[in-house]
């Protein structure tokens, strides 16, 4: 019996010691980090809960980095924007989330009463079309909508395509259009569209296109692919998901982007964003992770692995892309992309959506 | 005067224990009408003649689906008990595979193999063999997709009754000179009624619920309706107000249901014959199992080989990102999978207890209730159980007893009905016999009454299994963060378009769930209801 107290004496020391010696190396590695990243990392990090509507695969691999350059313990929930923006809605005050990682403006707008306002040292780092005037959010890159095309069809973009989207509502486009009318992407092109036409005309439009008898797809993806495999001859969707089907199917699949000439809401560039929850009782990690991924190495791998544009000066955009200077942007403001509630009635009375 | 008693204390221990967990299970509904009550513009929202189009639209394709299904489940259960068809048990599991196959990815093969200048398309026509291909998007589209993905619904029930079937009533009626075509009508179909009845509610709320395999196969349905406005407006009020409708729809198709009420709860006599004649087909049987075949064809073969696809061209021609899978991905799924079909089949005895042993109108009516969320879209389940558990139950919150009760909301009807089809033929003279002796209530039901049923409750919890590992929305609402599972993946890469990426994880999604499903089949059918 004593021999039994006496070893579980010694066996409690010795983990007491080694949870001493633990918590020694622990600090000192904590110190490290603050010396070589002079990031400001309290010595036990909040976990920060970041709610995406990005997908793990395309963010998995920089929030990572994120977690282990700062030492900040992420746990993250990825779904679709809208299914998390409904989320949150529910959740309300009680909302576990810190960051909100949107796919879209509309995303962010839709919670945009759960946001708390950024320190405009982060929303100064993108340009100021990249983010809410109120510094509720900020971009963290940016793709631009343009007309993917098959290869077969339109063998040459430049004189066969018109210059402006507008154009498509010629009845020689009948029975060759897709567009994805539910894609969160797609609703802000035609916000831009009652900016800049204003209502009647984008009515027109939007009259004009589901006149020639458009071909619904579920989402961009889709839409990429009817046009590569020849279904349609062109379509309405953003840039990036191009590269991939031809990174999957090499070379021979057949669509490309077309970048409108002429500017117009066309071309609209839009972004995804991020933004802190006001109830976020780590704001000081959830605005480290938005520094974070509007830092040099986040936006280039935002270049590099996703085709996307970056948002920070001073940052590569891929040599696959033409540069955003020459897309002849539309003046309009991103937020305001974010108000969909008319664009979905004037898609309704359309009848470009039940 | 002391069984009287007896009796009416279970009944009441019986319904107030349905009666807990039906109102438990109807917490998307009390949300939803809580949610649509704040809404201004409800007649403007709702009376619009694209509304009732849309209706119309959704009830089309359940009616078509549904009787396809049914057909289809009986050709297949006929050919497959009563001839001698080759690979007899082969094809029987081959047969319910299509179960496992998640919607969004079948949706999303046949639009890459069939849609039109899909790949088919694109064969047949560079070997000159025809230009001309059906345009496959719209009803057919859908209606095919859905009818060989939810067929199993109806094939997995009316095969246990056909195997059960007392084969005396035929025989009689055949030596009395009805032909075959009325003893089909008069005898075989009333007989098998219940069974045809619970697998088509379930294949009609699936149909009226379902949103991968439209929204690809672009079929605008209620559904899609509904989820158009959580995507576009992020309007929760309409969406609510919309799913009001659909619930509507659902009581409307309970309802119908209850008008086939059927024969009463029938079992066989002691001297039942089981014997199953087989037709004996000589060279025709290969043709019988040419035409089988299809039907695997169309529901297994096209999704499995077109994911295969995906994967050898990834692996061989494109470039493959990564693949970024682990075994706790794998785990969790089926860690996940197994809770829900256990605690789902923990909450469906009652019910099912209570609707076959005290039929009348409450319990009918609890019975159905049940039933709704089955027919829902799972977004307002999930999102109707972050409302109250945020609110109510914070503790619990994003964790795994969310998920779990989420799940049994969606699919408790799945294990209800399996249960219950069986429970309404085990012979009840067994059960007296039993009391008789004076053993207790519960004693008898724990004693003769659940090993009985046992396999089917099995096949109920398997059932559940099967429709948890490829359950997506609610899912990725309701799981705990940092969670992660097989469905999540096949939809994370796939919607960005890195189809082998997406290939792998659902390619072991359908291979996981195949010996579930070889079980289901295979199992002992049989209740011994006879000495």
């Amino acid at each position: 019996m004593k021999n039994l107290i006496i070893s579980i004496a010694i066996a409690t020391m010795a983990l007491f010691a080694i949870a001493c010696g633990s918590t020694e190396t622990e600090i000192e590695v904590i110190k490290e980090i603050e010396i070589t990243k002079e990031i400001e990392v309290p010595v036990a990090p909040k976990s920060l809960v970041i709610y995406s509507g990005r997908k793990e695969s395309l963010v998995g691999p920089i929030i990572t980095q994120f977690s282990e350059a700062t030492g900040i313990p992420v746990e993250v929930k990825y779904g679709k924007t809208s299914a998390i923006a409904a989320t949150l809605l529910e959740e309300g005050g009680k909302t576990p989330a810190d960051v909100f990682f949107a796919q879209d403006p509309g995303g962010l707008g839709a919670v945009e009463s759960m946001l708390a306002t950024l320190p405009a040292n982060i929303t100064d780092l993108v340009p100021a079309w990249a983010d809410s005037p109120d510094r509720k959010w900020t971009g963290i890159s940016g793709r631009a909508r343009v007309v993917v095309y098959n290869t077969d069809a339109i063998s040459d973009p430049a004189t066969q395509l018109p210059d402006n989207i507008y154009d498509f509502i010629d009845p020689k486009w009948k029975g060759k259009i897709g567009w994805p009318p539910t894609n969160s992407s797609f609703h802000a092109m035609v916000t831009g569209m009652r900016q800049i036409w204003g209502e009647e005309k984008t009515r027109t439009w939007l009259e004009g296109i589901v006149a020639n008898g458009a071909n619904v797809y579920a989402k961009n993806t889709p839409t990429v692919e009817a046009a590569g495999a020849g279904e349609i001859e062109v379509g309405f969707v953003n840039h990036y998901y191009l590269h991939r089907f031809i990174a999957a199917n090499t070379e021979s699949f057949k669509a490309r982007n077309y970048f409108l000439p002429s500017g117009g809401p066309g071309s609209v560039v839009l972004v995804a964003g991020a933004g802190v929850l006001q109830e976020s009782d780590n704001k000081d990690g959830a605005e480290a992770f938005i520094r974070f991924m509007l830092s040099k190495p986040a936006q280039a791998y935002f270049a590099n692995e996703t085709y996307e544009y970056p948002l920070v000066e001073g940052v590569k955009k891929n040599h696959l892309l033409p540069d955003l200077d020459t897309l002849n942007l539309p003046d309009i403001d991103i937020s305001d992309l974010g108000d969909i509630a008319a664009t979905q009635k004037l898609l309704q009375e359309t009848g470009a959506l039940p | 005067m002391i069984k009287f008693r007896n009796i009416n204390i279970n009944y009441y221990w019986l319904s107030t224990l349905s009666t807990i967990i039906v109102s438990a299970v109807s917490i998307p509904i009390i949300y939803l009408v809580f949610r649509a009550v704040n809404a201004e513009n409800f007649a403007e929202l709702l009376f619009r003649e694209r509304v009732l189009l849309i209706i119309i639209r959704s009830i089309a394709l359940i009616v078509f689906v549904t009787f396809f299904s049914v057909a289809i489940s009986y050709l297949l259960c006929h050919f497959l008990i009563k001839t001698n068809v080759p690979f007899k048990k082969f094809l029987t599991v081959f047969c319910c595979l299509p179960i496992v196959i998640p919607s969004y990815v079948y949706g999303m093969v046949f639009v890459d193999l069939l849609g039109p200048k899909g790949r088919i398309h694109k064969i047949l026509s560079s070997a000159n063999i025809t230009d001309y291909f059906p345009d496959l998007y719209g009803f057919w589209g859908a209606a095919i997709v859905l009818t060989f993905l939810s067929y199993p619904y109806v094939f997995l029930p009316l095969r246990a009754a056909m195997l059960r079937l007392d084969n005396s009533f035929e025989d009689a009626s055949r030596s009395l000179g009805r032909g075959r075509l009325k003893t089909f009508f008069y005898i075989s179909l009333p007989l098998l009624f219940p069974a045809i009845r619970s697998g088509g509610i379930l294949v009609a709320l699936y149909t009226l619920s379902d949103f991968g395999a439209v929204a690809l196969l672009r079929y605008e349905t209620f559904t899609w309706a509904i989820m158009t406005q959580y995507e576009v407006g992020f309007n929760r009020i309409a969406a609510a107000i919309l799913s009001l409708v659909l619930v509507i729809i659902a009581i409307s198709l309970l309802g119908f249901d209850t008008l086939f009420s059927g024969p009463k709860n029938y079992h066989s006599s002691s001297s039942s014959n089981r014997f199953i004649n087989i037709d004996r087909l000589d060279y025709k049987r290969w043709i019988v199992f040419l035409g089988i075949c299809i039907v695997p064809f169309v529901g297994v073969i096209i999704p499995v080989g077109g994911l295969l696809y995906w994967l050898l061209r990834g692996l061989f021609i494109g470039e493959v990102y990564s693949f970024n899978l682990s075994f706790g991905t794998i785990f969790n799924s089926l860690y996940v999978a197994a809770l829900a079909s256990f605690f789902t089949l923990i909450i469906a005895m009652p019910i099912a207890f209570f609707a076959v042993k005290h039929k009348g109108k409450f319990s009918i009516l609890l019975e159905k209730i049940s039933y709704i969320g089955f027919g829902l879209p799972a977004i307002v389940v999930a999102l109707s159980l972050v409302y109250f558990s945020i609110n109510f139950a914070f503790p619990i919150y994003q964790t795994i007893f969310v998920l779990t009760f989420g799940y049994g909301v969606l699919f408790l009807p799945v294990a209800v009905s399996a249960i219950k089809t069986t429970l309404m033929q085990v012979n009840e003279n067994l059960e007296d016999a039993s009391r008789g002796l004076g053993i207790g209530y519960w004693l008898t039901l724990w004693r003769i009454t659940i090993p009985l049923i046992m396999p089917s409750i099995l096949a109920g919890g398997l059932l559940v299994f099967l429709l948890t590992l490829k359950e997506l929305p609610l899912t990725m609402i309701l799981a705990p963060l940092n969670f992660d599972s097989l469905a999540l993946k096949v939809w994370d890469y796939a919607s960005e378009a890195f189809f082998a990426e997406a290939a792998l994880p659902a390619l072991i999604l359908i291979l996981l769930s195949g010996p579930a499903s070889a079980y289901l089949v295979l199992k002992r059918n049989d209740i011994e209801t006879s000495n």
